[in-house]
């Protein structure tokens, strides 16, 4: 009907149907449609490839692997759909609060006090970067991006210089070390330990955007700025209190990846550009695009590693082209 | 749509970045183009603070010129720890014996190369033409070495040894007239030797997980030829290769799990080491089955920062082993861990190994290096006793040494180290093979693991 209609408007009067774009219901039950059944039939491949347990496992590997790039990737994009800053320091943030992690545990021994700590630094390590460093170059975007990438190389030297460059994991508590039997399947207790924190850690974030009075300012910022500041909102202290979460999250990252992934000068960059990969693939801005965007990422590089080991970064960054082609905002990215 | 262009810019401007942190600790390719990238990129932002330079003071009374070496390693940027190491170990030979020799003096200037061939190239025409170095001693990285013997090779006034930096090919089918591996080795002279101990110590059925490059291909070939060819079996398909700076190995190890073999090869470098310990221990595979690690995998300064229970029993093979019951070893750890309050790695014995034969060699020409060529001949002739053990030089300029199955032991201050539970004397770069037989075969790659099962 609605289509009918469209046709039989003269087309200079309106663009032409972009197939695309539409959200006329047809398309979409093809988009959504051909995604399932290609996701079905890769599924499927994947599974003649190897056994069910073999699946499992792998299956986890990916998701706990994103499970920690979703605490750094869901900081970054909270940051980049509020204030518009694309903060390249985060990588930094999260080496920095992983060493801090270190030193504390190494201090008390009490990995989840260390997880504290760093967090909160990082916060107010967060606190300074905004106030100081950015405000003034507010709206810029190329000085923002150097800036950031600047201040992440300064954080790695240091870093450098005060814990040294010998790869160094982070302790972990005894309770999460070695493996869980469940069953005949044997998996680490602290890759489940993880996801069972971004689960948690998302499900907090998701009922803080939609239902509190924080959630609907932040929400509010990214739609219209200028309206929320003409509402008498203080925008510049909620841009400020995100970009202290953001950092929070980046610096509680830290820790748990670090305890994970071992820390090292260069790590910095490394998870960043996972989570850039993470934020550019689930739509920059948007919390359930790195919700879903950590899944994909992690799915994949595993499976990756798994299937076609030496073309595993091939197969990362591959798809994140063709989504970029695709869908040039991601998949849950906003107009 | 031009934000989305810009971040698209940047992650691939990020990508670089970190493709160039990959912290391979030490040695590594020549050939492959991706590590040549992989150095350049970190540096150009890293190695801005200029090395630190060094001098030893007073002049010679003997010579009219003091004999200067310029020695280059990495001392910002990933590798900065094991480079760090490398000059340590050189330094503290210095501290410890007279420059004074034979009525010369010796000095020596230490620069950084941040890991990046293009500054390092810049740094030794530096030391070269305007400190006056006759004597070279650099890097860790294959890639930079590769590269300053290319620019030294035609010099005929400078001496160039690469203590560390092991691609095969450099003193096998490549060699370079003025190049010399004095306290270095060939990548794939230990594993040669783990091969054999492995398939006369009753493993079979072998899998392995070796980083996809240069260093990794050469490593795991050296053992998978000699344990397939005297009866063991490594098949192709448990063959795993995770590129360089892979992140999160749990993937791999799940695999191998999979294979069920007797025991895995596992050559890993820098973060890579500690994550696959890690992810061995967590899948509690650690009591099932046994690690048999490439020398830089289990170097001390690799596992220092490991969870001791991860590493402890660990299995390898090595021309330096730190835990060494013999004088000419012990003097020297003693005399680094007093230093620095480390316990050294391979990287330290080999710059003071280096020392060592730049003193020996100065003593025997009794002061007048003036003859590049001679002083090559002499160095390769002497027999000293190193903190590796005795040490000889081969034709090609690389050492015979004993080469030691290690494993690593909980010393009683809390601390790891490698110890020596077997030796293989007078062990060559060609081992077990003949020079001319074994270069009839191309170095190892991916593609030629030199599979006797094929």
């Amino acid at each position: 009907m609605t289509d009918g209609l469209k046709s039989a408007v003269p087309p200079t009067s309106e663009p032409a149907f972009d197939a695309s774009r539409s959200d006329a219901p047809t398309s979409r039950w093809l988009w959504w449609g051909g995604s399932i059944v290609a996701l079905a039939l890769l599924v499927w491949w994947i599974l003649t490839q190897m056994t069910g347990t073999a699946f499992l496992a792998q299956a986890l590997n990916g998701l706990s692997f994103g499970a920690v790039l979703f605490f750094l990737a869901s900081g970054f994009t909270l940051i980049f759909g509020l204030m518009r800053i694309t903060n390249l320091a985060h990588g930094g943030f999260y080496l920095v609060g992983g060493y801090i992690g270190i030193s504390v545990v190494r201090a008390t021994g009490n990995f989840f006090f260390a997880m504290l700590v760093s967090a909160v630094s990082i916060m107010l390590l967060g606190l300074v970067t905004e106030r100081v460093l950015l405000r003034p170059i507010r709206g810029l975007e190329k000085p923002e991006v150097l800036l950031t990438i600047g201040l992440t190389f300064v954080l790695g030297d240091l870093s450098l210089a005060i814990w040294g460059g010998d790869p160094t994991p982070i302790p972990k508590p005894d309770f999460l070390n070695g493996a869980l039997n469940i069953g005949g399947f044997i998996y680490p207790r602290y890759r489940l330990f993880v996801i069972a924190c971004a689960v948690v850690v998302g499900a907090i974030l998701f009922w803080v955007e939609k239902k509190t009075r924080w959630g609907a300012m932040v929400r509010a910022g990214v739609d219209d700025r200028e309206t929320v500041a003409a509402l008498g909102i203080n925008i510049k202290a909620v841009f400020t209190g995100a970009f202290m979460f953001g950092a929070f999250l980046a610096g509680f990252a830290g820790v748990i990846g670090g305890a994970f992934l071992t820390l090292l000068p260069g790590q910095d960059f490394e998870v960043l550009l996972f989570a850039l990969a993470v934020v550019i693939i689930g739509g920059l801005g948007s919390l359930k695009g790195a919700a879903l965007g950590v899944v994909i990422v992690g799915l994949i590089d595993s499976f990756g590693k798994a299937l076609i080991p030496e073309l595993s970064f091939f197969t990362l960054f591959a798809p994140m082209a063709i989504i970029l082609v695709l869908r040039p905002r991601g998949l849950l990215g906003r107009k | 749509m031009r934000r989305i262009r810009f971040v698209i810019l940047i992650s691939i401007m990020a990508m670089v970045a970190a493709a160039c942190s990959a912290p391979d600790a030490g040695d590594d390719t020549t050939t492959t183009a991706a590590a040549t990238a992989t150095t350049s990129g970190s540096v150009d932002a890293t190695t801005t603070t200029a090395g630190a330079a060094e001098t030893t003071e007073a002049m010679a009374e003997g010579c009219d010129e003091p004999i200067r070496v310029g020695v280059l390693q990495p001392l910002t940027g990933g590798l900065a720890a094991s480079g760090t190491d490398a000059k340590d170990g050189f330094e503290l030979y210095w501290a410890n014996h007279s420059t004074e020799i034979a009525g010369c003096t010796v000095e020596f200037r230490v620069e950084d190369t941040g890991g990046n061939p293009d500054t390092a190239l810049q740094k030794v025409d530096e030391l070269v033409q305007n400190y006056g170095a006759q004597i070279i001693v650099g890097e860790l990285l294959a890639n930079v070495t590769f590269a300053l013997a290319d620019r030294l090779k035609d010099n005929e006034d400078v001496i160039f040894m690469s203590p560390i930096g092991s691609a095969d090919d450099m003193t096998q089918r490549n060699p370079f007239p003025n190049f010399i591996r004095a306290g270095g080795w060939t990548s794939s002279q230990t594993s040669h030797v783990l091969g054999q101990w492995a398939f006369d110590n009753g493993y079979t059925d072998v899998a392995s997980m070796c980083t996809d490059y240069a260093f990794g291909w050469e490593m795991c070939g050296g053992f998978t030829q000699v344990f397939t060819e005297a009866g063991g079996t490594v098949a192709a398909s448990e063959q795993l290769w995770n590129p360089l700076g892979s992140t999160d190995l749990g993937t791999y190890v799940t695999q191998l799990s999979g294979f069920d073999p007797d025991a895995v090869f596992v050559l890993q470098v820098g973060a890579s080491v500690s994550d696959f310990f890690q992810n061995w221990s967590d899948f509690g595979l650690k009591e099932q089955i046994p690690i048999l690690a490439g020398e830089v995998t289990a170097d001390v300064s690799n596992i220092r920062n490991v969870p001791v229970d991860q590493v402890e029993g660990l299995i390898s093979s090595g021309h330096w082993a730190e835990g060494r019951d013999a004088p000419e070893t012990q003097e020297f750890v003693e005399l680094f861990d007093a230093a620095t309050g480390r316990l050294p790695s391979y990287y330290a014995a080999a710059t003071w190994t280096a020392a060592q034969y730049i003193d020996e060699t100065i003593q025997a020409m009794n002061g007048d290096l003036s003859d590049k060529a001679a002083a090559l001949e002499t160095m390769k002739g002497l027999e000293l006793l190193t903190p590796f053990g005795p040490s000889v030089l081969d034709d090609y300029g690389n050492p015979i040494y004993d080469i030691y199955i290690r494993q690593v032991v909980v010393r009683d201050d809390g601390r790891v180290w490698n110890v020596v539970i077997d030796t293989y004397n007078d062990i060559d770069q060609f081992w077990p093979k003949s020079a001319d037989e074994y270069l009839q075969q191309p170095v190892y790659s991916r593609e030629f693991q030199g599979n006797a099962g094929g």
